[in-house]
């Protein structure tokens, strides 16, 4: 029934827990955090390997949960305690990530997951094989948006927000703003990891590689769904992410279909991104050249406007002399 | 209620150079002083707020209010104590968050935050405190605090900073990038503020005329020590051309003791 488009809509709900997490950094805290790169195959790791060990898939999800929770936890004290800077913070933690997910895959590059039951495989069989990982992937992120809805509007939540809007200002007013951007850094890239654990069960395996531009992907989405829904409150701007995740999966399935190779899309995306950070800019110019040549306009008028009264005043002579 | 010993503080400039901002500074306000600070740029009237506020660490010397020594606590902690307004109307408020949402964040000024949810039950008492303002702010309690101009920004500031009442309440040139009108309703609206709750008051002031007419007390700053004090019958007795006589007086002395400066 859904034919071609299963696909994308499963990947944009699965990857709208990521996107959550990276729209809690990027929007929320105004953090270009790119632990979400290490982190996601963390979650990936932590919860293949749980699995094969006999965990249940619902355990091993939240493992990786907490894993990832504990990589923006290093990331947040790199740049708030450490006074690094935001971009290298992430760099740093995602890079040393890397080795540690190795460790925590047992040396091995890819864990496959094709004979355990996982998350997946249980909704499938409950559900039926078409509707399955849409309806749990669907659940899960309608869940956890609703839960970061409510949060964002809590004392803390509050507090959070403030956090990337005045740092200053909230800090006047008793916010220990180093605490919160860790705790902030540490429940986005939680969220990121819980992605990659889900993932890893919908594709029926980890791969240390899988992390490698989802940083740049997720922001594409949370800038995508901002230009379709234009959000001004936190229930449209998480709903946006959302759908912006979704959007992002149709378009790469489209752009493959339209005869781009697999391995053109990262650019494709690294383009999308560049082009909505610029868009302010480009408008900004066209702004400028709009001015310049209004001025231009209204000067050429005010010379018009000179002349208008002495032809009239060339007729009302001629009134005269009449 | 703010007692300021020894206090000193020098910045590093760069390239081996130093700025010593307060030197030896000792001051004292009793319980509900309103003191307005003037002095030149670099005078170190900023610094004096910024130290009592805990944006700087004290290189030494003592800050304690209510017989509490606060020296070493970090600025969120002191935000317990003090309420803060800023020069710039931006820097006060959140932009892209609502009137309401920036109220219920002031209203958990220097307390701990938790998981209820932050305006709920409180709408009703922000919508009455910003009815009083006078600026049709009521209404627009959804509005995301951008929308608002610097004046309208300012008095939600002021309002934010003074929303639980502070023990002290510092003001940092808070009118300064208004216009002259906007700037004339904002100390209007501050007189009263202060009024009401009976605060204690750091007001840092350029404009002379208003530095003499509000509050009770003028300090005069000059190279990171206060050079005059005025207060009862001596400053009712000041004008604003002899405070602006004072001030070239120290620029060109470096220091005078005040009693022959009003002699």
């Amino acid at each position: 029934m859904l034919g071609i488009w299963a696909t994308p809509l499963e990947q944009g709900l699965a990857y709208g827990i990521l996107v959550l997490g990276v729209y809690l950094t990027f929007r929320i805290l105004n953090y270009a955090d790119l632990t979400v790169d290490g982190s996601f195959p963390l979650g990936a790791a932590i919860a293949a390997t749980a699995i094969t060990k006999g965990i249940h898939p619902a355990y091993a999800t939240m493992l990786g949960f907490f894993g990832g929770a504990l990589a923006g936890t290093v990331t947040g004290f790199l740049n708030t305690k450490l006074k690094i800077s935001s971009l290298l913070a992430g760099i740093l933690t995602m890079t040393g990530l890397y080795s540690v997910n190795l460790r925590i895959m047992g040396g091995r590059s890819n864990i496959p997951l094709l004979r355990e039951a996982t998350l997946v495989t249980m909704a499938q069989d409950k559900i039926g094989f078409e509707w399955g990982a849409i309806c749990l992937f669907g659940f899960i992120v309608v869940i956890i948006k609703l839960v970061l809805d409510y949060f964002l509007h809590t004392e803390i939540g509050l507090g959070l927000r403030a956090c990337g809007d005045n740092e200053k200002m909230i800090k006047a007013l008793g916010v220990d703003t180093d605490l919160y951007k860790i705790f902030g850094l540490a429940v986005a890239n939680g969220l990121v990891a819980m992605a990659g654990s889900i993932v890893a069960q919908y594709q029926a395996f980890a791969d240390v590689g899988m992390g490698i531009g989802t940083a740049v992907a997720g922001l594409a989405s949370v800038i995508l769904g901002e230009a379709i829904i234009r959000p001004k409150t936190i229930w449209t701007a998480t709903l946006s992410a959302v759908l912006g995740s979704i959007l992002y999966r149709f378009t790469i399935t489209f752009a493959l279909r339209a005869g781009f190779a697999a391995t053109d899309l990262r650019l494709v995306t690294a383009v999308l991104v560049i082009f909505a950070l610029a868009l302010p800019r480009i408008k900004e110019m066209k702004l400028v050249k709009k001015i310049a040549e209004a001025k231009k306009t209204t000067t050429s008028q005010v010379v018009k406007h000179k002349t208008q009264p002495a032809s009239t005043l060339i007729g009302s002579e001629k009134h005269a002399t009449d | 209620m703010l007692q300021i010993e020894n206090l000193n503080k020098t910045f590093e400039l760069g390239g081996g150079t130093f700025k010593r901002a307060l030197v030896d500074l000792d001051f004292v306000a009793q319980e509900g002083d309103f003191v307005t600070i003037v002095g030149s740029n670099g005078a170190g009237k900023s610094t004096l707020l910024n130290m009592v506020a805990g944006v700087y660490a004290a290189d030494s010397g003592t800050i304690a209010i209510d017989g509490t020594d606060i020296t070493s606590w970090p600025e969120h902690k002191r935000a317990k104590f003090v309420g803060r307004v800023f020069q710039d109307p931006m820097m006060g408020t959140a932009g892209s968050m609502t009137i309401e949402e920036n109220l219920a964040m002031a209203y958990k000024r220097g307390q701990r935050r938790g998981l209820k949810l932050g305006v709920a039950r409180n709408r009703v008492k922000f919508k009455a405190l910003l009815a009083e303002l006078d600026l049709g702010l009521e209404k627009r309690l959804k509005d995301q605090v951008r929308l608002l101009s610097g004046g309208q920004r300012q008095a939600l500031t002021l309002m934010m900073a003074t929303l639980k009442t502070p023990q002290l309440l510092l003001l940092d040139e808070h009118t300064a990038a208004l216009d002259p009108k906007t700037a004339r309703r904002i100390i209007d609206l501050t007189q009263s503020i202060v009024d009401n709750h009976g605060l204690t008051v750091l007001m840092v002031t350029h404009n002379l005329q208003q530095a003499l007419e509000v509050g009770n007390r003028t300090i005069m700053m000059h190279d990171g020590g206060i050079v005059l004090d005025l207060q009862g019958r001596k400053r009712e007795d000041t004008s604003v051309d002899s405070l602006l006589e004072a001030f070239s007086r120290v620029k060109k002395e470096r220091f005078l003791d005040d009693r022959a400066l009003l002699a």
